[in-house]
């Protein structure tokens, strides 16, 4: 019998940007087992949930994570909405599909640069985080932070973008758009990136279903399930259809994140183009939620899950969230098993662009 | 090749996309949530902004006229700035270095016509 | 109050029709657990081409429930985190993480069984 022997993968690595710990057990090269050790940083946040009022939460839950945070903060008003039987303005529904667009856009730059780091193509890392940059740039002026949006509100957004600035936005992406056309072919034809990720991490569609596997994974496997096409926000009023590919490995996974950046930038200038006057938040003095409700909405890493139950008072009884990598975890220790050991960062793991602080919260 | 000679040339003549940053600094956006101040003059200690406060990151005492900001808390959502009756809390697009010192406005006690009795204050402690 | 339009079922019926919602092409999208006044309240939430189905569980305190990881793979991290989180009983799980999946040795064993505001637990 070969001799078995466990690498502990993580929680510092170079390729991550956070903390996760894999258990590898090696046969020779291979893995044979990857068993994922969570809990680095693991904050109580649904906990805290329970002891602020619910306005406040939309602070906290927005900070649950850094990358997809005004995903968090549109899911969880929403849910609030529905509880309050709340119509947010036309207008409030479009800039949320421009903001939720731009956050899909910088999550997913930021994914390729870290793929392109982590494959040694230094320079294209470069050329994708000086794109993300422009992107950055356009959400402080619309929003006014880089990270933590803070623009999503019960009720609507807090702060409008008015016409003026919309265009300057949009002249900007148009020059993000280009910079993009410059980079994508690299990662798309570049032979080395296709020998380094073709045929490896494999998941089928039969098993993306079992695996429960979301988001970009599962679109990669052949599965047309994209939150968007529920209609929330704005999306109902959009054209645009899911981003699937058939073949289920790393380089799906590639091609499908960058034709989304091509179509987050179509999507932005379409809600634009579609942009309706009127006011951009409603009023909710007095309102208090009351009852149990589920909502999902797309994120860059694929369907984010809230269950919120309310008891008609200002503090919240349970909220509970299931965020994306938390259900493409399995599917990756899918994919971990049988891969060689020089993969299973660069590759099998960024594939699925982990998220832990949204796994653990 | 010819297309190769036109980058080299086109990288050798072009400036670095990046900022040197200590000596060239790039402005906020003017609505960038940088800092929150406190303009103690018109505060009425109505403990709003406390009450409202997401992280707690403000204690206004009513009997001691005080108003405490721990900046290390605060995760300048606006929400304060949103709330206060008197508008006194404004946002700064700059942001603050981060610090462990807490921010206490006083305001002295006036007779009630408008004068003040004594000189408000911006400790940092 | 908006209810949600949950199937309440018993302990015994739970791997049944989890068996049914899989052999029909179900996904799990997670199990959330939550306090109630007695004991606690497992919600199962399915999904299948976009429409949400749930399964209500009522608990007494200390009761066992059984895993469907068999059935459901991706079952078991949530079971893993509702037995860290709030102590459920889980039995049948294959990659058990003995009530640690988030927490560390030193912390409070089920942070989340209590109301808040009831600190220092245990
Ligand atoms: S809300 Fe405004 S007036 Fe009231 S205590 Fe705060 S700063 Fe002072
Ligand atoms: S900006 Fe937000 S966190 Fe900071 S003091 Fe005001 S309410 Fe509190």
């Amino acid at each position: 019998m070969r001799q078995r022997t466990v690498i502990p993968f993580g929680p510092q690595h170079p390729v991550f940007p956070e903390p996760l710990q894999l258990k590898l057990h090696l046969e020779e090269e291979r893995v044979i087992e990857a068993i994922p050790v969570l809990g680095y940083v693991h904050r109580g946040l649904e906990k805290l949930a329970e002891q602020k009022d619910f306005v406040q939460n939309v602070f906290l839950i927005e900070r649950l994570c850094g990358i997809c945070s005004f995903m968090h903060a549109l899911c969880y008003c929403q849910g609030i909405e529905s509880l309050i039987g709340l119509q947010v303005p036309d207008r409030a529904r479009f800039l949320r599909t421009i903001w939720a667009e731009l956050a899909r856009l910088h999550s997913h730059h930021l994914w390729l640069g870290l793929l392109a780091d982590a494959l040694g193509f230094e320079s294209l890392f470069m050329q994708v985080f000086r794109n993300r940059e422009i992107i950055m740039d356009v959400i402080e002026a619309t929003t006014g932070g880089r990270m933590i949006f803070c623009s999503c509100l019960i009720g609507g957004v807090r702060r409008d973008i008015p016409n003026d600035l919309l265009k300057e936005t949009i002249a900007r992406l148009d020059q993000a758009e280009k910079l993009l056309d410059q980079i994508a072919p690299v990662i798309l034809a570049e032979y080395t990136v296709k020998e380094r990720t073709a045929n490896l991490g494999i998941v089928t569609k039969e098993q993306a279903r079992k695996l429960g596997a979301v988001g970009p994974v599962a679109r990669a496997s052949g599965i047309a399930m994209d939150m968007r096409t529920l209609g929330y926000a704005a999306y109902g009023d959009l054209d645009f259809a899911p981003i699937v590919e058939e073949a289920g490995d790393c380089y799906a996974r590639i091609v499908v994140r960058v034709k989304e950046m091509y179509q987050s930038f179509d999507l932005i200038k379409q809600a634009a183009k579609r942009m309706p006057k009127g006011e951009h938040a409603l009023p909710i003095k007095r309102l208090l939620p009351d009852g149990e409700t589920v909502v999902r909405v797309e994120q860059p890493r694929g369907e984010l899950m809230y269950y919120i139950r309310a008891n008609g008072s200002k503090k919240l009884e349970r909220v509970r969230v299931r965020t994306p990598t938390y259900a493409n975890i399995p599917p990756l220790l899918h994919m971990l098993t049988g891969a060689q050991l020089a993969n299973v960062a660069a590759v099998a793991v960024l594939s699925i662009d982990p998220c832990i602080s949204c796994v653990e919260r | 090749m010819l297309e190769m000679l036109g980058n080299v040339i086109k990288n050798t003549l072009a400036t670095p996309a990046t900022r040197r940053f200590p000596a060239v600094q790039r402005e906020p956006f003017p609505g960038t949530r940088g800092h929150i101040r406190m303009d103690s003059d018109c505060c009425i200690f109505c403990k709003r902004c406390e009450i409202h406060c997401p992280p707690d990151a403000i204690v206004v005492d009513r009997q001691d006229r005080t108003w405490i900001l721990d900046p290390n808390r605060c995760i300048v959502c606006g929400k304060c700035v949103e709330v206060c009756p008197k508008d006194c809390i404004t946002m700064f697009p700059h942001h603050r270095a981060v610090t462990r010192v807490r921010i206490r406005e006083i305001r002295g006690e006036d007779d009630g016509r408008g004068r003040r009795l004594e000189p408000m204050a911006t400790k940092e402690e | 109050m908006r209810e949600l339009e949950a199937i309440e079922i018993g302990v015994d019926q739970l791997l049944g029709e989890a068996h049914l919602l899989a052999q029909d092409g179900w996904r799990l999208v997670t199990i959330t657990c939550a306090r109630s006044e007695d004991g606690c309240e497992v919600i199962y939430h399915f999904d299948k081409d976009l429409k949400l189905k749930h399964l209500r569980l009522q608990l007494a305190l200390e009761q066992e429930v059984p895993s469907i990881m068999p059935i459901f793979f991706p079952a078991y991290l949530a079971e893993n985190e509702a037995m860290n989180l709030y102590g459920l009983r889980v039995t049948g799980l294959n990659i058990d993480y003995g009530g640690r999946l988030f927490t560390t040795a030193e912390a409070p064993r089920h942070p989340m069984a209590r109301p808040a505001g009831a600190r220092g637990e245990e």
